[in-house]
């Protein structure tokens, strides 16, 4: 059993992170979305899972917790924002200063070690970012990449429309028209879903691209 | 009310502590977790009524408790170290204690420190499970000694649990019958949840007397419960818990029962789940409190809280 927890934002993230790490693990999973749909959602949620985590490591001997969490497009302090969270659960004291880098928490007979990663490409964006960036070399993406001249052709749609939606129309455009068949669009929901892409579909994504270097060698942590 | 347990060599309890017990309390885990010894570990603990010291000779008691079929499951085996279970009740500290013929020379009794004393098991708790802990007769017994206007909120509060429709409760040829519209039966014609609710509420509403802490204990409350119930059970046993001031424990290996548990009390800003579960690291059993808000937010992301390893 392991004995290490991942948190991320919401089910794709949770989908992505389990592709990088080569598991899926049911009935005890490694991974854990949060389900939120914005900041304050999340730090709510973050806080609870920090409480519910806590608990583990003092009484189930949880030992590891990695919080993955978006950049978005706006300058905001990510770490910043996690350890609002850590100290109201765990004290002032534990304070997260890098992504990468553990704080350990001593909790009953047992360490904690917290660690956090932040997703972006260049400093900014979100899993959908990510995607896009990893898309494979050998594969097209023509009906993907026409979403440009259609986001562009109505007056007011990049102000309706913002860049993680565009992203996120683009990676499963990319999905369901560059890479599937009538028959799977005709059941989009399963056989178009970024879950079936990546568990069935693995080369329309380039895993070895180097923008994924540094969350799988920040995942390393948590293989044991 | 019984707030926390300190059990010590009693079954599969070395050394096992809960805290924070709440007027209505459920508790969840894996096969021989230890579910069904907490209940019993807290039938004994609460049948110490005196904030003093009591040493009880289980073997004496045997009697007095003989209509409890768990009692059975007591070892009278040759123990090294007794039996301790430490409550704390309204804040006051309960002790009970075993001594057995062959140790008695290990424990110095009578002393100061320990006083002698006899525990009264009758009519302090009460434990159903689907195995009849409460024998038929047990119950005939109680509903008879009702007055009409429970018997009649017995056969109200069946009614809107279960949906049916029954006219009257009654006893006849020492069997409970149930009058529908339609014709009279004795109760074992029904189904296990119409006879597993009419123990609980035979069993609350029994629970009379100068007793300080009244519990009730349920082992596997979703017995024979269809889900669609489990909704109105709660909401009408955390009313009744209240009105009658009875404390519940109930244990259970069912998610939809943890659920609708978890809406009840929210709702009524009361009660409270506990996990137990072995801790491999330590080999010891250990039981966490879940609050209702931590709860709902594992029900909601589907956290494992039902005494699984992580």
């Amino acid at each position: 059993m392991s004995k290490y927890k991942i948190i991320v934002e919401g089910k794709n993230d949770k989908f992505f992170i389990e592709a990088l790490l080569g598991i899926k693990n049911v009935v005890s999973p490694l991974v854990e979305e949060l389900g939120g749909i914005n900041d304050f959602e999340y730090s709510d949620k973050i806080e609870k899972k920090l409480t519910i985590f806590k608990t583990q490591a003092e009484n189930k001997s949880l030992k590891k917790v990695g919080i993955i969490i978006d950049q978005d497009y706006i300058e905001n302090d990510r770490i910043g924002f996690l350890n609002k969270m850590i100290a109201k659960v765990f004290g002032e004291e534990y304070v997260l200063k890098n992504v990468q880098e553990s704080i350990k928490i001593k909790l009953g007979n047992n360490i904690l070690e917290i660690s956090c990663f932040i997703i972006n490409i260049n400093g900014k964006g979100e899993l959908s970012t990510v995607l896009k960036a990893i898309k494979s070399q050998n594969k097209h993406s023509l009906f993907a990449d026409c979403l440009e001249k259609w986001w562009e052709c109505a007056d007011v749609g990049k102000t309706i429309i913002d860049q993680v939606e565009f992203d996120k129309n683009w990676y499963h455009y990319y999905i369901k028209w560059d890479n599937s068949n009538r028959q799977e669009r005709q059941q989009a929901n399963k056989y178009c879903s970024l879950e079936y892409s990546l568990l069935h579909k693995k080369d329309i994504w380039d895993f070895e691209n180097i923008a994924l270097d540094e969350l799988k060698n920040y995942l390393k942590k948590f293989k044991e | 009310m019984l707030q926390n347990i300190h059990i010590q060599n009693f079954r599969c309890f070395e050394d096992f502590e809960a805290n924070g017990f709440e007027r209505i309390n459920l508790i969840g885990g894996k096969n021989n977790s230890g579910k069904t010894c907490l209940l019993e570990g807290i039938f004994f603990g609460n049948a110490v009524q005196q904030p003093k010291f009591v040493i009880v000779e289980l073997r004496d008691q045997r009697n007095a408790a003989q209509d409890f079929e768990f009692y059975k499951n007591v070892s009278y085996q040759k123990r090294i170290k007794p039996i301790i279970i430490q409550t704390v009740k309204d804040g006051e500290i309960y002790k009970l204690k075993t001594i057995y013929p062959f140790d008695n020379s290990e424990i110095n009794f009578p002393s100061k420190e320990w006083e002698a004393g006899r525990v009264n098991y009758h009519r302090t708790s009460f434990t159903l499970n689907n195995k009849d802990n409460i024998s038929n007769f047990k119950i005939i017994e109680l509903f008879n000694d009702l007055n009409e206007e429970k018997k009649d909120k017995i056969c109200l509060l069946l009614q809107n649990i279960l949906e049916i429709k029954i006219n009257k409760i009654s006893t006849e040829d020492e069997l409970i019958q149930i009058s529908t519209p339609n014709n009279k039966l004795p109760i074992y014609y029904f189904g296990d949840a119409l006879q597993n609710i009419f123990k609980y509420l035979v069993s609350f509403f029994s629970s009379v007397g100068g007793w300080k802490n009244k519990i009730l204990l349920i082992d596997e409350i979703e017995n024979g419960i269809h889900y669609s119930v489990h909704y109105d059970l709660w909401k009408n046993l955390f009313k009744l818990s209240k009105e009658l001031n009875v404390q519940i424990f109930a244990t259970t290996h069912s998610l939809e029962m943890i659920q609708q548990f978890n809406k009840v009390a929210k709702e009524a800003g009361e009660g409270a789940y506990f996990e137990m579960f072995r801790n491999e690291e330590e080999n010891k059993i250990k039981c966490i409190k879940h609050e209702a808000d931590i709860l709902e937010y594992e029900l909601e992301t589907k956290e494992n809280f039902r005494g699984e390893q992580i």
